[in-house]
């Protein structure tokens, strides 16, 4: 449909192909976690295609960033939970 | 003698434009009127006399005249060279001969389909009442009853005769049939043989306004026509008594199309007479005869050819119309190319609409909110159009993000066509909603058809070569599009509402213990924020979002289905709608989220897990019986090449290979339907059977088709815990664990449900 620019979509798969060597070159346990890495980034492709920034690596670094940020405030909110839960029970 | 009718049917012969109207009383008439065609040439004098005296040396141009009309892209009045040509045919070989006059001279409207023109200059339409002066079967002067529009609902549409041809017992790959049949008026003739003189006889008693067939233009009619010739009997397909040669266009073709590969079948067109391929129309498909002839009004295109040609070409029409009616020069070449651009504005602009992906899983508190038109919208209301984007004469930035200017001055040719379409659109589906009931079908058939012209209009502004396309404006109608739906997205969030999917045009939302009123206040804000209808399409009972095919975590757009509150079901990318799926596996799943569609909410949604595993269980049997019927196991799939031309083997290739083999034409874009019979046998020619080659003795492979069937019930319980490995024990839980007995007498015994034996 006259399009010359990759959709973003595109570009992050462009992207993971690019770190291929890298992956090579972890061991398999750690192979999973990048490829989480670049799955995170996946969920937020419609921002990516709205900014449109030159460097799509920093596209996706920050969408990882995110969904980072995501689940450390779920963890420290769990924490959080749990030490009260534990207080309870030891007062 | 002024005769008033219906526009019937139209084609031109020689210097004529011949007509066919049905007048009042019932009479199809033929009438003839004088009709030269005429094309426009832009340049130095010297070269346009050069031009017209090498045309009319040739017996080509019959005369010319000096006038003024619009220029498309700069808006500027012009003087053109009006050049009359002798006749239809000489006017069908220009864009022939005028090539080499195109460094000294520009050209306009010289490959429009005359039929078109004719009815673009005297303003009426197939099927329209007009009035015409006639003097025996002349004609004078014709022109539209004034009480006749194609805008208004046509309320005593003509009776036409129909005639049905089609051939009994055809299987899927239309080939191999038992007998002929032709049905008119309730009479059936059936034949196994061909019988030439019958079918004349037969067409010459009823003579039918339109012979409505299934595969006739793939198969019935190149084989009805090799009888005649066989037979030295022609039969009268035409009413025409000229003897004109039959023109079989366009050839059939393969064509390739947003990643797949189509075939269409060559058109056979009738004079006088109407040929309606039911297979071989899209709009017939998608709309039925209502949306064909609804087409065929408003775009002014013969309804035979109406039929057979895309949405696309009907859109055109409309805007060529326009152009004509306004006096502007239809270029011939496409001329506007893109503009040059830095990397960053390329970045910017070349986009298309958003797209936020789904939240996995099932949840309840949900609404959907779509966008009505809103492409074609975006065009009528901001005034997107090819020669009004970075027009020359206005300076302001108005398109988002890419910052385009739009023209100020004028009204583009686009927005000009789409405005009256979107209201009889919205006008249409009201009626579908709240009209007559007798009638509600209809007017849904008809804004289906409006519906895809619509989404045509938005691909061929982007279109290299569409007439009236350019890039810009493409770019523009999207800008805006992903503008109002942030625009939307916002106003959702700012009431507490959560996104949990968007798709361009379409917003799923939720929010705890919402009201419907709630929404609805919603839409009204979001419409006058960005000057789009926003309408509720429904509200969920519960609603899941299922994962990608590849990776179980991984949210994809479009796989997702739900219960509205009234009780309908929305599906997409789930098994039982796609057209390559076993009827059998479908049919298992839409039992399955039958069961479904009663529930209320989530809970009752899990209530209802046993009664699916249940029906797996059924199916399930059934495959391992080997009682199923081969055509309910029969898979659909289309060849992107032709047959030799596969590198790997897989089972779609074998199948059209085999049918070569035997013979069978099979073209890159059209079906292959076969039966798996052992997908991983060593001896290819095992592994797959196409129909028609299929036996009551082949077997299938029960274990393909069981993977089958567990992956659709995977797509309906997957947000419950049950994936394949899962379903697969559940299966396997209900076997005996010694093996069955040889022979077909041993039942698979069933620990729990003794109804199943």
């Amino acid at each position: 449909m006259g399009r010359t620019v990759l959709p973003f979509s595109r570009v992050l798969e462009q992207e993971v192909q690019e770190w291929r060597k890298f992956r090579r070159g972890l061991r398999k346990e750690d192979q999973q976690f990048l490829d989480r890495l670049f799955e995170e980034a996946r969920l937020h492709v419609q921002a990516g295609v709205y900014a449109s920034r030159p460097w799509p690596f920093e596209t996706i670094l920050i969408s990882v960033l995110l969904e980072h940020e995501k689940a450390l405030v779920e963890l420290r909110s769990q924490i959080k939970i749990l030490e009260g839960q534990k207080g309870e029970g030891e007062s | 003698m002024e005769i008033r009718g219906r526009l019937f049917d139209l084609y031109p012969l020689e210097s004529s434009m011949i007509l066919w109207i049905k007048s009042e009383d019932g009479r199809l008439r033929r009438f003839e009127d004088p009709f030269r065609p005429r094309f426009y040439a832009q340049g130095k004098k010297t070269n346009l006399f050069d031009l017209f005296h090498s045309l009319s040396a040739g017996r080509r141009a019959a005369g010319y005249q000096w006038t003024r009309k619009e220029e498309l892209w700069s808006g500027d009045e012009v003087e053109v060279m009006e050049i009359e040509i002798v006749d239809s045919e000489y006017y069908a070989q220009l864009p022939r001969i005028l090539p080499q006059w195109e460094e000294r001279i520009t050209f306009y409207n010289c490959d429009i389909p005359l039929p078109q023109t004719y009815l673009y200059e005297k303003r009426i339409f197939p099927t329209g009442r007009c009035i015409a002066e006639v003097e025996g079967n002349r004609i004078f002067e014709i022109h539209p009853d004034p009480s006749e529009s194609v805008w208004i609902d046509d309320e005593d549409v003509p009776d036409l005769r129909v005639m049905e041809l089609r051939a009994l017992n055809q299987n899927g790959s239309g080939r191999g049939w038992r007998s002929l049949v032709l049905e008119c008026e309730g009479y059936r003739v059936e034949m196994e043989t061909i019988d030439v003189g019958e079918i004349e006889r037969f067409l010459k008693h009823f003579d039918p306004d339109v012979i409505l067939s299934d595969d006739g233009d793939a198969s019935l009619l190149p084989l009805l026509f090799s009888e005649e010739k066989k037979w030295k009997t022609s039969i009268s397909w035409d009413r025409e008594p000229y003897p004109l040669k039959r023109q079989i266009h366009p050839k059939g073709r393969s064509y390739f199309s947003y990643g797949r590969t189509y075939y269409r079948a060559p058109a056979h067109l009738f004079l006088g007479r109407w040929h309606i391929d039911r297979r071989n129309s899209f709009i017939y498909g998608e709309s039925g005869m209502e949306g064909v002839v609804e087409l065929a009004r408003l775009a002014k295109i013969p309804v035979q050819r109406m039929a057979r040609t895309s949405p696309g070409t009907a859109i055109t029409s409309m805007q060529l119309d326009q152009a004509f009616q306004d006096n502007i020069l239809i270029p011939w070449r496409k001329g506007e190319p893109e503009r040059f651009k830095t990397a960053w504005d390329l970045l910017v602009a070349d986009k298309g609409g958003l797209v936020f992906q789904p939240k996995l899983g099932i949840f309840e508190d949900v609404a959907e909110i779509d966008f009505a038109s809103m492409y074609p919208t975006m065009m009528a209301i901001h005034n997107i159009s090819p020669e009004t984007v970075l027009c020359g004469c206005c300076e302001n930035h108005r398109v988002p993000e890419a910052g385009y200017t739009i023209c100020e001055k004028r009204k583009g040719i686009v927005p000009k066509t789409l405005h009256p379409i979107l209201t009889r659109r919205t006008w249409l589906k009201k009626m579908a909603k709240e009209g007559d009931p007798e009638k509600r079908e209809i007017y849904n058939r008809k804004q289906t058809a409006l519906k895809w012209m619509l989404v045509t209009s938005f691909g061929y502004l982007g279109y290299r070569n569409a007439r009236f396309g350019r890039i810009e404006a493409h770019e523009a109608v999207t800008a805006f599009g992903r503008e109002s739906l942030l625009q939307a997205k916002e106003i959702c969030e700012e009431e507490g509402f959560e996104l949990l999917h968007a798709i361009t045009d379409s917003l799923w939302i939720r929010k705890k213990g919402f009201r419907e009123e709630e929404i609805l206040e919603l839409c009204q804000k979001i419409s006058e924020a960005t000057g789009i209808t926003m309408s509720l399409e429904g509200i969920y009972r519960w609603m899941a979002f299922l994962p990608s095919k590849g990776n179980p975590e991984s949210p994809v757009a479009n796989r997702y289905f739900g219960l509205f509150q009234n009780g309908k079901i929305k599906a997409r990318g789930l098994s039982f709608r796609r057209g390559d799926m076993p009827p059998l596996i479908q049919e298992a799943q839409v039992r399955m989220i039958e069961v479904l569609s009663e529930t209320k909410n989530m809970e009752d949604f899990q209530s209802k897990i046993p009664e699916i595993l249940d029906l797996l269980l059924e199916y399930g049997l059934k495959l391992k019986d080997g009682q199923t019927k081969q055509e309910d196991l029969a898979i659909g799939k289309r060849i992107s090449q032709e047959p030799n031309a596969y590198k790997v083997d897989s089972l779609t290739a074998l199948a059209a290979q085999q049918l070569e083999d035997v013979g069978i034409e099979i073209h890159p874009g059209e079906k292959v339907r076969y039966v798996i019979k052992d997908a991983e046998s060593k001896d290819k020619a095992e592994r797959v059977k196409p129909f028609p080659l299929v036996g009551p003795d082949d077997t299938y492979d029960v274990k393909k088709y069981l993977e089958m069937l567990v992956k659709a019930t995977e797509e309906i319980l997957i947000h419950f815990g049950y994936d394949m490995k899962r379903l697969r024990k559940e299966l396997k839980g209900f076997e005996e664990p010694s093996p069955p007995a040889a022979g077909r007498d041993s039942r698979v015994r069933v620990k729990r449900f003794p109804f199943f034996y």
